[in-house]
């Protein structure tokens, strides 16, 4: 009861607060006639953002599948690879130098060179991009879960002869699971941050553009109010990815994990 | 009384035996030229300051890691040892009765042997109204009483307990140490028990190993007759308490 009651006004607070952000803001604007352009009102982005908004509704699917096609391929390229890593030591020296640099290299260098090999096709260029700059945080909070795997209890598991697949399966999974779980809270967002920012230098030719082109040509025509309806829209689906793996992760580890229960 | 015919029955023929092991991790030397015989149905105790390869000599006679040199003969079957540890490590995404089931699961017995054998245990540890339960749910005595749950379960020959309840308070520890006791006496256990605790060590093992630090080294063996006596009175009597005495001499000895 007492945990209820603390979440109301942890919401409360910070709805009441942005209220008043957002009526000083419309008084500002009207008091010193800023013009539209410059910076719109609350109200100019709200009927922006209802005039367009089957547009809007369109780019934030697009830009959805993009993010999650790019997590679901992460998720599965970057367990494998964990876990390959973590079963065999040759492979550990011969990748491991590669994810780092994977890591250090700024994916938006990469975007030009994906577009040329895939010209034809921005969608996967996109996620291509989403995919390399998310894949990172899985790989190696999944290795680094798997190798803090109990000592001890491996012993235990080894000491009535478990084979390596059983083990696998049945003690450094479920260790690991915890580690890759905060690892997808990261890459959730790192694939829509991947994903528009490829976007952005992308663009988009044909019908199925993302929300951080329509961002980019609302700024082209200075229409700010549009812009401004896009930049929100982008905000609030960086929220709902990031609630979204959060909640998975509390249903996932809910009666073991003591980190879970703070969600 | 059945304790005593118990200890008696016991045959004494040559179980563990190990002839000058020594351990080497890369150039530090942890174990040094240790021998020791381990009788069948013994319960050894090992005594030493930390760091002095007490763990270590566990491992090499569960035989997960390998001996630098010596001899070490085990003539107990494959599969029949059991660990337990200081932390009960059970597994926190399964409930008790499934962390109790693990190792029946390796050695691949079938459903219901396993429901059986995990059931039995759990009733005997006290543990059956909570089988159910994940250890997050469950106190640190509970927990580590489904951990000797869990070595048990598979009737083990031989037992390595390291340090086992370090974590717990003195009530439970004693409490613990009775009933670990009782069921050592029921079962044909041998019992290798590492533990800081001399008194522990006393009143639980029949010999006990002393070991110095820095090379690991053998500095003293007792022998403990206490086959017919009360283990209520034995607690409490003379020799219990003279033998804690001389264990901590040859300990403070070994320092200076
Ligand atoms: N796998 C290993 N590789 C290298 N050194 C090791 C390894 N395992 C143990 N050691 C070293 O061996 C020595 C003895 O360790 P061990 O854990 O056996 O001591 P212990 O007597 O059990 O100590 P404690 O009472 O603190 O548990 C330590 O110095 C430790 O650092
Ligand atoms: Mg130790």
């Amino acid at each position: 009861m007492n945990r209820t009651k603390i979440n109301l006004t942890s919401f409360l607070y910070p709805l009441l607060f942005l209220i008043f952000i957002l009526l000083f803001w419309e008084f500002l604007i009207i008091y010193f006639k800023i013009p539209k352009y410059f910076l719109p009102s609350p109200s100019n982005v709200l009927n922006a953002f209802i005039l367009n908004i089957k547009t809007f509704l369109i780019a934030t699917l697009v830009t959805l599948s993009i993010t999650f096609l790019a997590i679901t391929l992460s998720i599965i390229s970057g367990v494998l690879i964990a876990i390959g890593v973590f079963q065999y030591k040759i492979l550990d020296k011969t990748i491991s130098p590669y994810i780092v640099i994977l890591q250090t290299t700024p994916i938006v260098s990469i975007i030009p060179l994906l577009i040329i090999w895939f010209k034809s096709n921005t969608f996967i260029t996109l996620v291509i991009c989403a995919w390399i700059a998310c894949i990172f945080p899985i790989i190696s909070n999944t290795l680094i879960g798997l190798k803090s795997t109990d000592k001890s209890l491996i012993k235990i598991f080894r000491i009535y002869g478990a084979s390596q697949t059983f083990m696998l399966k049945k003690l450094y999974i479920p260790s690991a699971l915890p580690y890759f779980l905060s690892g997808l809270k990261i890459s959730g967002a790192l694939a829509l941050i991947g994903g528009i920012s490829a976007e952005f230098i992308a663009g988009t030719g044909g019908r199925a553009s993302g929300i951080a082109y329509i961002l980019l040509m609302a700024g082209y025509n200075l229409e700010t109010d549009k812009l401004f309806a896009a930049l929100f829209i982008i905000t609030v689906l960086g929220i709902f990815i990031y609630s979204l793996f959060n909640f998975i992760s509390y249903l996932l580890l809910k009666q073991w994990h003591d980190s879970s229960t703070n969600f | 009384m059945l304790y005593q015919t118990l200890l008696n029955t016991r045959s004494h023929v040559d179980f563990i035996k190990l002839d000058n092991v020594s351990k080497m991790f890369q150039n530090l030397t942890v174990l040094k030229k240790v021998s020791m015989e381990i009788h069948k149905g013994e319960f050894i105790g090992i005594l030493g300051p930390s760091g002095c390869g007490k763990s270590t000599l566990l491992t090499l006679l569960s035989g997960l890691e390998k001996i630098s040199s010596g001899v070490l003969h085990n003539n107990s079957t494959k599969g029949k040892s059991a660990f337990v540890f200081q932390d009960s490590c059970l597994m926190p995404w399964k409930t008790l009765e499934q962390n109790i089931a693990i190792p029946l699961e390796i050695l691949n017995l079938s459903r219901q042997e396993i429901e059986e054998k995990v059931n039995k245990y759990l009733k005997i540890l006290d543990l059956y109204k909570f089988r159910k339960n994940y250890p997050r749910e469950l106190s640190g005595g509970m927990k580590m009483r489904a951990s000797i749950a869990r070595a048990l379960v598979t009737d083990p020959e031989v037992i390595l307990m390291d340090e086992p309840f370090a974590s717990l308070d003195q009530i439970l520890r004693e409490r613990l140490v009775d009933e670990i006791y009782e069921i050592y006496l029921r079962k044909n256990l041998t019992g290798i028990f590492v533990t800081h605790n001399i008194a522990e060590a006393v009143f639980l093992c029949n010999r006990i190993y002393i070991f110095s630090f820095h090379p690991g080294q053998i500095i003293g063996q007792i022998q403990i007759n206490k086959s017919n006596m009360d283990m209520k009175k034995y607690r409490n009597s003379d020799v219990f308490h003279q033998t804690c005495v001389k264990i901590r001499t040859i300990l403070e000895n070994s320092n200076e």
